[in-house]
């Protein structure tokens, strides 16, 4: 059985190659994009921007919505009240309790819009485009000043590496305990919460049992492999940001710019 | 010949707690490790051959003695933890579970991580890890994932790990233990290499007597002290001591030894079927005459006891399918056509290589997996009809899976074995009387029933693990190399325990195993799985004969049949079917002209 871990989808696009430092940097400038839009004509900027990145990626859209399905509640949540209990100028609907103001659904379509956007932002830069693996990497190199602060950087991206490691091996062996106790009578489908909860102990006792054994393990074959810590490490994949990389920071950095200047001299319909 | 590791007096003691005592490890131990050498360190489980690994690895440092590597003594009072550290870059060490002592996500990053630690440049680091994985032909899977990979795949991954590092010196600890025979073939393999072609001292620490044969030299532990050690030569060519130590032999001296012991002078130390078979020859003189074998009617009789068909049919596959993914681009044809029937009273042996369906088989036994076509029938009974309970069907059909220990959870023995028959709604006298019969079975003392089974030793947790299924008093039992990791004296334990279970309870047992040689010994009946098709099934005499066959899907043949070919090339025709030591042993006797 296999995990896909945020979904990440092999390629050899742009986006693909970016050094992960540059995407994160990126990614928190797109943020901030996104924040900044307020005009309707900066947001179809934005919008068509955001496509574009798809497009750049050769990800399916259709996978880039997908991503979109578990926040599905909280947006339609946020439209509602925004909907509901937004107090603006001009009432729209006056029927007893409700009042629906103009302002209200405005700032609804700004909030989703603003949502849908950031994930398929992120998700082009961060998930779809990026191993864990890589992901970590640039994270602890891009941290690495605050190592100076006494901030375990390193040790942090360290235990991250690990997890992503291990927990295909542990998936695997929660099916065999399970398949094991499965043979011994236990039953793991049927009766109220607490019986069900009370089934799973003999699957997390051993489960627990060997994580702990396995991380024993570890730690000794680290120590063997002269492990200590981050200090006097290099590595064998140093990430080098190329021309490409700035290029693309500087192109969503005159995206901004862009948004800013709409807002100020189109600010059509903006709040 | 200058020492990589010099071993003197030392003793180590596991300091115990307010439930266990304290454990003499290791006493008095000496022995030296040569340059360039492969040494191995035999010994029974508990022998104190780990403990000896990780002191020779600075992981702990002894009570008394010397560890002595390049003139310096690292267990000195002196010593610092610099020089501990610089000793640990001599020294490398492979473990046993492939899977606990992988750290990074992608296969070459894994192998720089030891030259990471050390602070070599990256470029430098680049160029050592291409080669590490050149040398132990794991290039091509760079950038893997490790978890995908074989264990086999996994372990070359470590050790290429380890010869990045560019140590004098590799310690296996039980590297192999875990790995199915081609798993172990690979890694052997690289290992031999490593030790020939780069010079690098290898010691090796095991339980497998085929690997022993290899070395150049061999220390035998036994309760924590050396027994013996020399050349392989010299240290089988006393098979008694290593009996007595829980051990064993390769089954071409145990040949050679019962033949000696009925007074033809064979020689003990010949390990290689072919040379084994030249000396039996010479030994012979010329006194063994096929004719007289032919005409032996006490051989004869025991051969044609072949496995009785006519007892009752517990439980069998007709028409059997089966797809993992069934309709997606994956879909791959696991099982085809399996026509089985298994019967009461015996012992079936299931053998087939890794991938070859027989795990499959197993899960749609125990109704874990339900067959795509076809039906299973318990008793006379489809398990999949729809007026039976799985449930009830698992407790008819007992599965131990492979590495059961892993599955103990409760607080006590006794309750992890109760585990199966409380699911079952035995009151609990009946709940006693099952727990104390299956722990009879399986060798479960008790004075361990209340014991927590997180305490037990290895051999000890499979075995509370095997109750625990047979505590349920299955009518067929269904075990998933039920031996696997354990040494010669555990192996047995558990198999004998598994054959006495079968002969008082006239169950049917279903056991898979790569160990021909356990197969060979225990099993009434073969049956030979490839591809996910039955393409042999009879008895051991009429499957390991046929060997070739057997060689060509992969798959060994008991050490002594090899040694019965070799003889029959020679002239000393004792029969294609012969798959016991014993056995082999009594016909060339039994053709010897008076």
């Amino acid at each position: 059985m296999d995990i896909a871990f945020g979904q990440y989808c092999e390629g050899d696009s742009i986006l693909h190659r970016l050094d992960p430092r540059a995407k994160l940097i990126i990614s928190i400038i797109y943020i901030v994009v996104i924040f900044l839009a307020k005009s309707v004509f900066a947001f179809v900027l934005v919008a068509a921007a955001t496509a574009g990145l798809v497009a750049v990626s050769k990800i399916s859209p259709k996978i880039a919505l997908k991503g979109l399905k578990p926040i599905l509640f909280i947006v339609v949540f946020t439209t509602l009240v925004n909907i509901f209990w937004y107090k603006g100028e001009t009432l729209l609907v006056n029927f007893g309790f409700i009042h629906i103001y103009l302002e209200g659904i405005w700032n609804a379509l700004l909030i989703v819009l603003r949502i849908v956007l950031l994930l398929i932002a992120t998700g082009m830069f961060l998930t779809y485009t990026t191993t864990p693996l890589s992901l970590t990497d640039g994270m602890e190199q891009l941290l690495a000043p605050l190592a100076k602060l006494k901030i375990p950087v390193h040790d942090f991206s360290m235990m991250m590496t690990i997890a992503l490691r291990f927990i295909p091996t542990l998936i695997e062996e929660t099916e065999k305990i399970m398949n094991a106790q499965k043979a011994r009578g236990a039953d793991f489908s049927t009766g109220g919460p607490i019986k069900r909860a009370k089934a799973l102990l003999p699957v997390v006792i051993p489960l627990f049992a060997s994580a702990f054994r396995r991380a024993g393990d570890l730690a000794t074959a680290m120590e063997c492999r002269c492990y200590t810590g981050g200090e006097g490490r290099t590595r064998m994949n140093v990430l080098r940001a190329g021309a490409i990389d700035y290029i693309f920071t500087l192109v969503v950095i005159m995206l901004g710019a862009g948004v800013i200047l709409i807002n100020k001299f189109i600010p059509g319909f903006s709040l | 010949m200058e020492n990589a590791i010099e071993i003197k007096n030392l003793s180590f003691t596991y300091p115990g707690d307010e439930i266990t005592p304290p454990v003499e490890a290791l006493k008095d131990v000496s022995f030296t490790v040569e340059k360039g050498s492969f040494t191995v360190i035999l010994g029974h489980n508990g022998s104190g051959k780990s403990t000896l690994a990780s002191l020779m690895c600075m992981l702990a440092s002894p009570d008394k003695g010397q560890i002595i590597m390049g003139g310096r003594d690292y267990a000195a009072e002196d010593v610092t933890d610099e020089e501990i550290f610089d000793a640990r870059r001599r020294v490398g060490m492979v473990f046993q579970n492939p899977d606990n002592q992988i750290v990074a996500t992608i296969v070459e990053e894994d192998v720089a991580f030891g030259c990471e630690n050390l602070g070599v440049p990256s470029a430098e680091i680049r160029r050592r890890v291409d080669e590490a994985l050149d040398t132990v032909g794991m290039r091509k899977y760079a950038r893997h994932a490790p978890h995908r990979l074989s264990g086999g795949q996994k372990q070359r991954v470590a050790i290429a790990g380890v010869i990045a590092m560019k140590r004098d010196v590799i310690i296996f600890d039980e590297s192999t233990a875990m790995l199915d025979p081609m798993g172990r073939r690979e890694v052997m393999n690289t290992i031999e290499r490593l030790n020939r072609d780069d010079g690098i001292t290898v010691a090796l620490i095991t339980h497998y007597m085929e690997e022993a044969t290899r070395a150049d030299k061999i220390v035998v532990m036994n309760g924590g002290t050396v027994l013996s050690s020399g050349s392989p030569s010299e240290v089988f060519s006393h098979p008694m001591t290593l009996w007595n130590a829980g051990l064993d032999v390769p089954q071409t001296t145990e040949l050679s030894w019962r033949l000696k012991e009925a007074g033809i002078d064979a020689p003990l130390d010949l390990f290689d079927c072919e040379e084994c078979a030249d000396g039996i020859v010479k030994a012979l003189k010329g006194r063994f005459d096929s004719s007289v074998l032919c005409k032996n009617e006490e051989i004869n009789k025991e051969k044609n006891i072949g496995a009785s068909a006519s007892k009752e049919i517990v439980f069998e596959l007709r028409g059997i399918n089966y797809f993992y993914g069934k309709g997606t681009p994956y879909e791959t044809h696991a099982l085809k056509n399996i026509e089985l029937a298994f019967r009461k009273g015996e012992i079936t042996g299931v053998i087939g290589h890794t991938g070859s369906g027989k795990s499959t088989m197993m899960q749609l036994l125990n109704g874990l997996l339900k067959p795509t076509e076809g039906k299973i029938l318990l008793e006379g009974k489809d398990i999949w009809d729809k007026s039976s309970s799985i449930r009830d069907v698992r407790f008819k059909a007992g599965l131990v899976m492979q590495y059961p220990e892993y599955q103990l959870f409760a607080q006590t023995v006794y309750d992890d074995i109760a585990f199966g028959p409380r699911n079952m709604g035995l009151d609990e006298d009946e709940v006693r009387r099952r727990c104390m019969e299956a722990a009879a079975f399986a060798d479960v003392s008790q004075e361990m029933m209340n014991r927590s089974p997180f305490d037990l030793s290895g051999g000890q947790k499979r075995r509370v693990a095997l109750a625990g299924v047979i505590a349920m008093n299955p009518s067929v039992l269904i075990l998933d190399e039920p031996a696997a990791g354990l040494d010669p004296g555990g192996r047995r334990a558990i198999l004998d325990g598994i054959r006495e279970y079968k002969e008082i309870s006239g169950s049917s047992i279903i056991v898979v195993s790569h160990s021909m040689e356990d197969m060979a010994a225990y099993c009434d009946r073969i049956v030979v799985m490839a591809d996910g098709a039955i393409i042999m099934d009879g008895s051991p005499a009429e499957v390991f004969s046929r060997s070739e066959e057997l060689t060509g899907v992969g798959l060994d043949v008991p050490q002594v049949t090899r040694v019965a070919a070799s003889l029959a090339a020679r002239g000393v025709d004792i029969g294609r079917d012969v798959y016991a030591v014993r056995c082999a042993a009594e016909r060339i006797l039994g053709g010897i002209k008076s």
